[in-house]
């Protein structure tokens, strides 16, 4: 039942590099465009989870090993951190790490649902710790004083089930994207040998 | 019997040659870090710029939320900046702080929406001015010799380097890309709209292709160059020297002023 | 002590899965510090020959081998990539994705660096390089911001760093221009000079003309034969074998008549540039300035000159995807043509064949292009091109001619006023060369003005009708094909 732990080869980390550079530049080139449109800053997360979810599947497909989404969560958590959010590396890094060990308990990323599951799941986690210190600030002392200057029929609505949906719908968006990236593994990469190789 | 191709001075071999195809200045500004002319960070280890700037970033966020106090900590960062060349980012973001604080000024009793407005932009401004420090002091040539120093796995260090060093050939790529598909006239603002999911499509499949043949050619590439990361030397030592101990016994002492000392609270 | 760097016998290879064999019964002896040549037409197996002897065959592509391999007497079976690259380097054709490092020092020292040798031992060789090389003005310059021919550079110091004897080249010169190619040639003669092996595969190899000891000729995976540069190597003799010619002045000297009759209509004209110039945003200098020119129906005309001139910028006016900052273009009648209708006019042929293909089957791929959908007419275009029995495989399954076929049919296919062709024949034998020049023509008789943006000599002296000359953005002059012999920028 549980996957195996094979060793990543020097292809192997090649791939995933490369992957990410991939994941990286559609990640920020999405952002930029999003930013132009104010009316969708609240949608950013499930979009731009939407757009990386093609590329993920691709990755798994190409370097199905254990492993492969705790390099990327470590990779994409300095990127956070070299924009100036720090939190982002402890989303990153522990999102791939309980995405793989979840994965490792399930057989594998040979298994496609299971790929699935551990994609959705890496998404989910790590947009939950990396917006977890807003809901911390809470504790901060200053913010409390901040929010009681709110009328407090406006600080009620975000609660806990608020950050909720927002996860929710990370997670839809993320599922979406991933019926995509199906549709163009068995549309445009099949019998080539980008797809054809690892079957 | 030689017959090669003469143009005068463009025959000269060691001008460095622009390249034809670049029309890009996005590559150069994401990468502008070591060969900027200025910047005085060069000789720093890189974890301590990493270590330091997230640090400081922190302790004022969960400890300031008084605007002088603020402004004290983005003066600091837009001096950074200035000294790495980034001038036009304080600028903009002065402009940004004195906007939406002049109200602030004028006003008697400012509204709560507008006193977390000015809070907010002001810790965007820290978070974002932090990134682009880290991202214009910081090598990432010098991160990789510092992860290899560290006897960091070599599953993090390929992929790592592999990524940020790829990064830059993907843009060119997918411009390269994208002119196709404007020829195939398969690429506009209408079919943007009008067909969104299967121009998406189209791009990535081409894209992640070449993704894919630029990751096995260089896997042969380095094949062929012994690939391991077994040396213990390297042609450019890092390491942390009395530059590091100054930067970090400064930065420290400028945030215990900024939090600690007793600044007149202006009006705002 | 060996007498021999190379000593291949009785060698055959199949890829797994082939039905015949890609390499068959080679023999071969390289001495140390001799420079070797292999020659023959695409698919011939000259790559391949190189990948059994840098290792990636048969360790990273799996296959048959029969026969020996060795290197300086050891036996290549038992050696891995690593310990094969402590003595033999290899360059490859795409300086794009061969670096490891943003970094150019970094990427010289990597090498010595994982030898694990001492620090004063990497600084000495590293800094023997960069002198070796004279890349001193390189030092700490990001990788992608150097042109190709300066990639090509740092390629051979990373490797000459290492210490390695042996050199493979995989068409080193197919990405390059014709400055880099004058670059590498100093490179080799610097490799020559200092007794390195080296083995070229080569389609260009008039720049080795002075530089190789032996050409080996290959077709269908056996060597045919073997020529000394001591015997009298003539074009004749070269076009005999399908290969480039060696002598390129003497070529030129010798193309007076274009092999078919040319398309030109004088006095009929597609599209007319007046004064056109062009600045990116942002950047002061212009990238062309004060271009005129006027494209007659049915002329093939080339498009040459040294890097960062504009060629390629003066192309992607031309076709539409840029805006000029000034000028304008109009058609035969004076007739303004926008930016949208030159796209619509025109056909682009990028020099990536793979960046253009977009769907998934080769039919799929003719029939997006076609302005009035008719599967029967791209079938029928595909016939015309041997591409028909490879209508429903995936275009980027392809081989690199037959991709290049099929953009090339992409293009066409409307019969666009202008065609545009960007190296189209970097990489091409002489047969394919050939074949390049009868489509190119065969779209001139339509009526179509073919834009060729290139390098090769070979190809202009032998299909064109005229060539213009930028330098710096400016257009130098205009020479027709009566000037070529004289005028063309030969040293």
């Amino acid at each position: 039942m549980y996957g195996k732990i094979q060793k990543l080869t020097t292809y192997d980390l090649i791939m995933l590099g490369i992957f990410n550079a991939a994941l990286i530049l559609f990640f920020f080139g999405t952002a930029m465009i999003l930013h132009l449109f104010p009316i969708l800053w609240g949608a950013m997360d499930p979009i731009i989870n939407f757009v990386l979810a093609p590329i993920f599947l691709l990755m798994l497909v190409r370097v199905p090993k254990i492993g492969a989404l705790t390099i990327h969560g470590l990779i994409i958590g300095m990127v956070h951190t070299a924009i100036g959010w720090w939190p982002g590396f402890i989303a990153g890094a522990l999102g791939g790490l309980l995405a793989d060990t979840l994965v490792y308990l399930l057989g594998g990323y040979k298994r496609k649902l299971v790929a699935i599951g551990g994609i959705l799941t890496f998404v989910t986690l790590k947009t939950a710790i990396f917006y977890a210190p807003l809901y911390l600030f809470k504790y901060i002392p200053w913010f409390n004083d901040v929010l009681t200057m709110w009328p407090k029929e406006y600080i009620a609505k975000y609660t806990f089930y608020y950050a909720l949906g927002f996860l929710v719908f990370t997670w839809i968006g993320s599922f979406m994207g991933l019926m995509m990236g199906q549709r163009l593994l068995k549309k445009f990469f099949n019998n080539t040998r980008l797809y054809s190789a690892t079957r | 019997m030689t017959s090669t191709p003469n143009y005068e001075q463009a025959a000269d071999c060691m001008t460095p040659c622009k390249r034809e195809r670049t029309n890009d200045n996005r590559v150069d500004t994401l990468y502008d870090q070591k060969n900027s002319k200025m910047n005085p960070f060069q000789r720093l280890d890189p974890r301590t710029v990493l270590l330091v700037f997230p640090c400081a970033l922190t302790c004022v966020f969960l400890l300031s939320n008084a605007v002088l106090r603020d402004f004290y900590f983005i003066l600091y960062l837009f001096t950074i900046l200035a000294c790495l060349g980034r001038v036009t980012h304080s600028i903009v973001w002065t402009v940004i702080l004195a906007a939406t604080h002049t109200p602030l000024l004028v006003l008697n009793t400012p509204s709560y929406e507008l006193v977390s407005l000015t809070l907010i932009i002001r810790k965007i401004c820290m978070i974002l001015c932090t990134g682009q420090i880290l991202l214009a002091a910081v090598s990432v040539g010098d991160s990789i010799n510092v992860m290899k120093k560290m006897k960091m796995h070599r599953a993090l260090i390929i992929p790592t380097a592999i990524c940020f060093r790829f990064i830059p050939t993907l843009i060119f790529e997918a411009g390269i890309i994208r002119d196709a598909l404007k020829i195939r006239r398969l690429y506009s603002t209408k079919a943007i709209l009008m067909h969104p999911f299967s121009t998406f499509e189209i791009f990535v499949s081409t894209f992640l292709f070449r993704t894919f043949v630029l990751g096995e050619e260089l896997f042969f590439s380095l094949s062929t160059r012994g690939l391991n990361f077994k040396g213990n030397h390297f042609y450019q030592e890092v390491g942390f020297t009395y530059r590091d101990a100054l930067f970090v016994l400064f930065t420290a002492l400028y945030l215990v002023f900024v939090l600690c000392s007793p600044l007149p609270e202006a009006k705002i | 002590m060996t007498t021999t760097a190379i000593s291949i016998k009785d060698f055959s290879f199949t890829y797994t899965g082939a039905k015949h064999p890609a390499l068959t019964n080679i023999n071969l002896d390289v001495a140390p510090g001799e420079f070797i040549i292999l020659a023959g037409e695409s698919g011939c197996g000259k790559s391949t020959l190189l990948r059994c002897l840098n290792g990636i065959i048969p360790h990273l592509l799996p296959g048959k081998t029969e026969g020996n391999i060795k290197l300086f007497g050891e036996d290549f079976s038992e050696m891995t990539p690593e310990s094969i690259s402590k003595i033999a380097g290899s360059v490859f054709q795409n300086p794009r994705s061969q670096f490891f490092h943003i970094n150019v020092t970094d990427e010289i020292a990597f090498g010595p660096e994982s030898l694990e040798l001492s620090k004063e031992e990497i600084v000495q060789r590293v800094d023997e390089a960069f002198d070796l090389f004279a890349i001193n003005h390189l030092r700490d310059r990001k990788m992608y911001e150097l042109s190709s021919g300066e990639q090509q550079k740092v390629s051979f110091a990373a490797i000459h760093a290492t210490g390695s004897d042996v050199f493979f080249l995989d068409e080193p010169s197919a990405n390059l221009d014709f400055q880099a190619i004058e670059n590498l040639k100093r490179i080799l003669e610097i490799l020559k000079n200092k007794g390195k092996t080296i083995i070229v595969a080569e389609h260009r190899i008039y720049y080795l003309s002075d530089l190789f000891d032996r050409m080996t000729i290959v077709e269908n995976g056996e060597i045919i034969t073997t020529l000394s540069r001591n015997a009298k190597i003539t074009n004749t003799l070269m076009q005999k074998h399908g290969l480039r010619a060696l002598d390129l002045r003497s070529f030129i000297q010798n193309s007076d008549k274009l092999p078919y009759e040319s398309g030109k209509k004088n006095g009929c004209t597609n599209l007319t540039a007046q004064n056109l110039s062009f600045s990116y945003r942002r950047k002061k200098k212009k990238v062309l300035e004060d271009i005129s020119l006027d494209l007659v129906q049915g002329e093939k005309i080339a498009v040459i000159g040294p890097n960062g001139s504009g060629k390629t910028t003066l192309t992607k006016l031309i076709a539409g995807l840029l805006k000029p900052s000034n000028g304008t273009f109009s058609d035969g009648s004076k007739k303004k043509l926008s930016t949208r209708q030159r796209l619509q006019d025109c056909g682009l042929v990028l020099q990536e064949n793979s960046h253009q293909l977009f769907y998934s089957t080769v039919l799929e791929e003719l029939n997006s292009a076609v302005a009035k959908a008719d599967e029967d007419f791209s079938i029928q275009f595909l016939e015309d091109l041997g591409l028909e029995k490879l209508k429903d495989a995936h275009p980027q399954n392809l081989s690199a001619g037959q991709q290049q076929r099929l953009v090339f049919a992409i293009a066409a296919i409307n019969s666009p006023r202008i065609l545009i062709l960007d190296e189209p024949t970097s990489g091409l034998d002489a047969y394919s060369m050939k074949a390049m020049g009868k489509k190119i023509n065969e779209e001139s008789q339509k009526g179509s003005t073919v834009i060729i943006v290139t390098h090769d000599f070979e190809f202009v002296s032998s299909y064109c009708d005229a060539a213009v000359l930028l330098k710096d953005g400016h257009m130098l002059q205009r020479i027709d094909r009566s000037d070529f012999k004289s005028a063309l920028p030969l040293s």
